[in-house]
This record gives structure tokens, C-alpha cells and sequence, in this order.
């Protein structure tokens, strides 16, 4: 691959709220892809670590999921500027905002500028039962405790693609949805399902009067799903819900 | 020394040491050694295949992609929140590693011994109940023939289902033809489940009062509308749904007479999914009647043995499964209805029990269909998945009065020949 084909891209993706039913399946795979020991229960932000998390919406009637991870922000990245370790970077020929554990010193300034709240902090060390550790994935290496973590786009299935010469890949979370809510592929090319989508009168992005222009749009046709997407504080009283 | 000397010792020292590598270094050398705990486990690393299999965890049998490392498994391809994690079910804390005699571990002799004692003792008086008629090596299916619960409708042909409160939109194929929209789905149920929330047609109603709501909603059937329910054992509803029709036949819990039951043997599916306690109890015949369950996890039974959980070698975790014994093939059965006479056991080596190829050829020599393909042990490895696209096993009757003779029964059940039925039916047998 060359590199003008690598610069060109800028991975993102587009879920359909409307056909998310909130089944946590993209959970699970994230969780299983990216070697997250399991969480005990009732767990916490302190105890676990769910890089995508899906939330559940109301209008009162009904309800609707919000599938959130890292928004892979484009402009003015926030974690990325208030990193003193450099240990997160926009990688500018993916798109991709990475998040090198290695380099992290545990400051979490990233988790308090994160607009989302899509990042967690590894308080413990990652246990798994006995004998567990012989399904962990080997295309991901299990982070220590004292880091940060959070979506990476499965850069694991993205080096592995590159390594075949490939541009395409598909993330855990987009593989396993069963309703196939989630389009991921390369905004820049206008040819994509993806970009197509972004485009629409009825996607949307969450929060983006931040302008810190993220890459994970969402969509709907329902008008009140679109307006939740502005709220940057809880829901109003009365439309709370899970 | 004076006052100043210390000073000026102290100064240069910090000075020099600042300047110097020393701290810098030892800062980067504590860093490196946080980071890299013993204890934070390296995944392995070999040769990575991709193997097909068949899915076991429910009725549906997707076809799925298991990824192994030196043929161990480490990630399934997917799209469904079940079998997304199943190649780590094995490792669930509520994992049963020993069986278990009123919640005391017990050696596997003594658990064969008390099953063997307790079969004896029951005589005609009891039952053997299947949670997961899907799998292979069926037994009971010879009696029975292929009866389906909900899962296993076909969703890509059914356009209209009517549910009374089964989980429809929690089961992978029923999701992504509701996504494309070629699936219509009117839910009854008191709550907003997942299912009612995302239905075109919700209908509340209090419950108990599924059977009136069924005659509200006769109008709406169609000769193409499908109709479940939540299954169960609740003998009214069940009545009420065969009555609209559409439904496969099946045989109720309720033909079992109410306590008659000496002793329940219950094959628990790859979830250990359990039954209400207050309908296994009134068919069983006083407080002293036997539950023998056979599980990969913890179940509340008087004995429990555990099998083998899916995507599981029989050796890994339990370590004392016996390999899976050769089992003969036979003739295949024609579908659509099992006879007693058609022997199918198929003994065929192959990587998890999987082997397409034969899988194929048997499945056009038999004429089966989809929904009745075959199935496969795997005779070296006593891994437990492995199954075709949809397949009953069956054997015949003297192969049958063999299995559950009180000489043979333990040793079948150990060595995991699985029974079949549909989920939802209990089959008393008779002992040879």
C-alpha cells in the first residue's frame, strides 16, 4: 500500500438509531475483540471498562439506544491536546484517534476533556478466570492497570488488513450487529455507504456544536431522536429511562 | 564541617544529579516495570485458522466462524450477542468442574452410582427432558420427529409473526429481517420488552389473559402469519396458541401425568438455561423424587454432572469427560418423520466435529432438508459443537431401550450422547 493511498482515508461510521434495538451485541464483540477481562457484577466505571456503551433514550413512549465509543474527534481533538505523554494521537492517514498505553501515565486529563465521557481508566489489573486466557485475542495485547483506554477503531483488524495490502476492514462491533446498524468505511470516499450516509437530511452527530467534528454520525427518521442529540446535560425530568 | 559546606554539598548534589541521566533513567525503569506486570496474561500465539461451524447456543444453528490458535479457540465471527463471547463460556465462574450431590462435590463413580441406583429404583416412573433438542445424537427424536420452538422458524420466508411475548427481536435472524423490513412482528405482552418496544403492532395485555387477546387478534391471521409464544410450561397459553394455528405441533408438558415422576433427568443446553421450578415439581411424585441434571453449569438438581459447555474439549476444564466413544453410521433417515427403524449416528473425525463435505453428501443421499440435516460427534476430541444445518439423529428401538437400560445410561450420558426433544417436552421412556 502506498502512502497517498493510506493519507487519503478517514475512517468513521454512521449507526442507524432506528434499527439499533439495544441488544449489546457491538458490546460484547468490543469487549471480546479488544481483550477486556470480564467485569464482576454490577459493575461500575471504576470496575469496568466498556469502550462502546450503548445508552437508552426516551420520549416517553418510546425508546430508543444510543450505541456511544470514541468519537474519533477531527477537529481540535480534546484528549489529544490536554495528553502531556503524547500518548494519544489523531493518526492523520487513518483518521483514527489512537491511544498508546505505553506511553500513558495514568494523568487521565484525557477522560475529564473527553466531551463523551467515552474513556475509562484501568483502576485494577485485568483478571481473567483460569484458563480463560487461552481465548484472548492475539491480535490485541491486554493493557495494565494505571491506563487509559478506550475505541481504537479495532486497530488490530486494521493492521492486520494493512499487512494483506488492504484498505478496508471491518470493525468488531459493525461485524457482529445483527441488524446491521452500524456502516463503517472511509469518509473521504464519496463512493462509500458511509459517506452516502453521512450526508443525509436525517444523520447527526452528538454534540456537534462543540465543533470538534466527530467521525461517528448517527441517524433517524424520528425528529426526537435528532433533538436528543444536542443535549449536552441528563435528559429533562420525565424522560429518563433504564 | 561548617554550616556552608553541607549546604554547598547538598546544592551540588542535587545539581549534579538533576544534569545527570540517573533520575530520568530511573523514572523510565519504574515506568517500564509498572507496565509490564507478570501477571498480565500474553495471548498465545500459533498457527490461526478460521473453522465453519454450526451454532449450538439456540434453535436458529447460524452458521459461524471460529477463529483458533493451534486448534483452541479465540474469537467468533458473528452477528449475535450470544455466540459473539461462546468460546468463553467454558470459563464462567458458575462453571460446574465436579458433579454435585446436594450441592456437594462428589467423585464421578459415586454420582454413577447414585444415577444408577436412583434409575433402578424408579422403574418406569421417569422422564428424560431435553433443553436443547438441537443438538446431535438424538435419541428421543426417534420417538418424537422434529419439533421446533420459536427459534427455529424460518425468518427468511416468514413475513408476519404474531408473539406472545417471546423475545422475537433478541434472536439474531428475527432482527435482521425486522431491520430490512421484511418481517412484521405484533407483539403481545403486558411489559415493553425489547421486543414490544421495536414491534409495528404492540397490543398490552394484564397478564393471564393471553388467551383472550388470541381471540382479538384472530382477524389478523393470515395463512403466512406465524404465531408463538414465550413457551414454557403453562399448559393454557400453550393450549391457546395450537388453537390458532400456524404454531408446530408439539407435545405438551402436560401429557406427563402430574406426579408420576420418580425421577427427572434433565439435559440442560450450553447456557444451563433452567426450567420454573413449580411445574417441574408437580409432576414429580413427592419431595423425595430424584432431579438428575446433566450441565455445563450450575443448576439446582439433586445431582448435578457436568457436560461439556460449547466450543468446549471435553479434557479442558473438566478433565475427567472420557473421550467420546465410536458410535456406528447407519442408514439415513428420509425426512420430513423420523422412524423408529432409521439409525443415524454418524462417526466421522473431523476438525470441532464439523465435516462439510460428508455433511453434503449425506444430506443428498438422505434427501433431508434444511431444518433436517445431520449431525456430528467428534469422536476424537469430544468437542460438543459441530452440528450440520439442522439435523435429528436417530436410532433405533432396540438402540434406544439399550441406551437407557440402568447398565448403560450412566455411561451413555457421561460420554455425552446427547437426547433430543423439542425444548419444551418431556418424554417418558421405558427401560428395555
Amino acid at each position: 500500500m502506498t502512502m497517498a493511498a493510506k493519507k487519503q482515508r478517514r475512517y468513521g461510521m454512521v449507526i442507524d438509531i432506528d434499527r439499533c434495538t439495544g441488544c449489546g451485541a457491538c458490546m460484547i464483540a468490543c469487549a471480546v475483540e479488544n481483550n477486556v477481562a470480564p467485569a464482576p457484577e454490577a459493575a461500575t466505571d471504576r470496575t469496568g471498562i466498556t469502550p462502546m456503551r450503548v445508552y437508552p433514550i426516551s420520549d416517553g413512549s418510546r425508546t430508543r439506544f444510543l450505541p456511544v465509543m470514541c468519537m474519533h474527534c477531527e477537529h481540535d481533538t480534546p484528549c489529544e491536546h490536554v495528553c502531556p505523554q503524547q500518548a494519544v494521537e489523531l493518526d492523520k492517514a487513518t483518521g483514527v484517534v489512537t491511544q498508546m498505553p505505553q506511553r500513558c501515565l495514568g494523568c487521565r486529563y484525557c477522560m475529564a476533556a473527553c466531551p463523551y465521557h467515552a474513556r475509562y481508566f484501568n483502576w485494577w489489573d485485568p483478571e481473567w478466570p483460569q484458563g480463560m486466557e487461552r481465548t484472548l485475542n492475539p491480535g490485541v495485547a491486554p493493557r495494565m492497570r494505571g491506563v487509559v483506554e478506550k475505541c481504537n477503531l479495532c486497530h488490530g483488524r486494521l493492521h492486520a488488513a494493512e499487512d494483506r495490502g488492504e484498505t478496508t476492514y471491518t470493525p468488531a462491533c459493525v461485524e457482529s450487529c445483527p441488524t446491521q446498524a452500524i456502516t463503517f468505511g472511509d469518509l473521504n470516499d464519496s463512493q462509500s455507504d458511509v459517506a452516502r450516509l453521512a450526508k443525509t437530511n436525517t444523520s447527526f452527530r452528538l454534540l456537534a456544536k462543540l465543533g470538534t467534528e466527530p467521525k461517528v454520525y448517527y441517524r433517524s427518521d424520528e425528529q426526537w431522536v435528532r433533538d436528543a442529540s444536542t443535549r449536552s446535560g441528563g435528559a429533562p425530568k420525565g424522560e429518563q429511562n433504564g | 564541617m561548617r554550616r556552608r559546606d553541607l549546604i554547598t554539598i547538598g546544592a551540588g548534589g542535587a545539581a549534579g544529579l538533576a544534569l545527570s541521566p540517573a533520575p530520568w533513567k530511573a523514572l523510565d525503569d519504574v515506568s517500564i516495570w509498572s507496565q509490564n506486570f507478570p501477571w498480565t496474561p500474553i495471548p498465545a500465539r500459533g498457527e490461526q485458522k478460521i473453522e465453519e461451524a454450526v451454532c449450538e447456543l439456540c434453535a436458529s444453528r447460524c452458521k459461524i466462524g471460529i477463529r483458533t490458535i493451534d486448534g483452541h479457540p479465540v474469537g467468533v465471527s458473528t452477528v449475535c450477542t450470544r455466540a459473539v463471547g461462546a468460546h468463553q463460556l467454558a470459563y464462567h465462574k458458575a462453571r460446574v468442574r465436579q458433579p454435585l450431590h446436594h450441592g456437594s462435590a462428589v467423585s464421578l463413580e459415586q454420582a454413577k452410582a447414585i444415577l444408577d441406583e436412583a434409575v433402578q429404583k424408579a422403574g418406569d416412573r421417569f422422564a428424560v427432558l431435553d433443553m436443547a433438542p438441537w443438538r446431535s445424537a438424538t435419541l428421543t427424536a426417534a420417538l418424537h420427529g422434529p419439533v421446533a420452538p420459536w427459534t427455529t422458524i424460518d425468518y427468511e420466508k416468514t413475513v408476519k409473526v404474531i408473539s406472545f411475548g417471546a423475545p422475537i427481536l433478541e434472536h439474531a435472524p428475527a432482527m435482521r429481517a425486522w431491520s430490512q423490513q421484511r418481517l412484521e412482528v405484533i407483539q403481545i405482552e403486558p411489559g415493553r420488552s425489547r421486543t414490544a418496544n421495536f414491534a409495528q403492532t404492540r397490543i398490552a395485555v394484564k397478564p393471564g389473559e393471553e388467551a383472550a387477546a388470541a381471540e382479538r387478534v384472530k382477524p389478523l391471521v393470515t395463512k403466512d402469519t406465524v404465531i408463538v409464544s414465550a413457551g414454557g410450561f403453562d399448559a393454557e397459553t400453550e393450549t391457546a396458541i395450537v388453537v390458532l394455528g400456524g404454531t408446530p405441533q408439539r407435545d405438551d408438558w402436560s401429557r406427563v401425568p402430574g406426579h408420576s415422576l420418580d425421577l427427572l433427568i434433565i439435559r440442560h443446553g450450553y447456557l444451563g438455561e433452567s426450567l420454573p421450578g413449580r411445574l417441574i415439581e408437580s409432576k414429580l411424585s413427592s419431595k423425595d423424587a430424584m432431579i438428575v441434571s446433566f450441565s455445563p453449569f450450575q443448576v439446582q438438581s439433586t445431582l448435578v454432572i457436568p457436560t461439556a459447555a460449547f466450543l468446549e474439549k471435553a479434557d479442558e476444564v473438566t478433565g475427567w469427560i472420557p473421550a467420546q466413544p465410536e458410535l456406528k453410521l447407519a442408514d439415513a433417515t428420509p425426512r420430513p418423520r423420523p422412524t423408529l427403524e432409521g439409525v443415524v449416528l454418524i462417526s466421522q473425525p473431523a476438525v470441532h466435529g464439523v465435516d462439510m463435505p460428508l455433511a453434503t453428501k449425506l444430506n443428498q443421499e438422505s434427501k433431508l432438508t434444511r431444518r433436517d440435516g445431520c449431525a456430528y460427534i467428534h469422536p476424537e476430541t469430544g468437542r460438543q459443537n459441530g452440528l450440520t444445518n439442522g439435523c435429528r439423529v436417530t436410532v433405533g428401538q432396540s438402540t434406544l431401550n439399550a441406551v437407557f437400560s440402568p447398565e448403560v445410561l450412566p455411561g451413555t450420558v457421561e460420554a455425552s450422547v446427547d437426547w433430543t426433544d423439542d425444548r419444551y417436552t418431556a418424554v417418558t421412556l421405558r427401560r428395555a
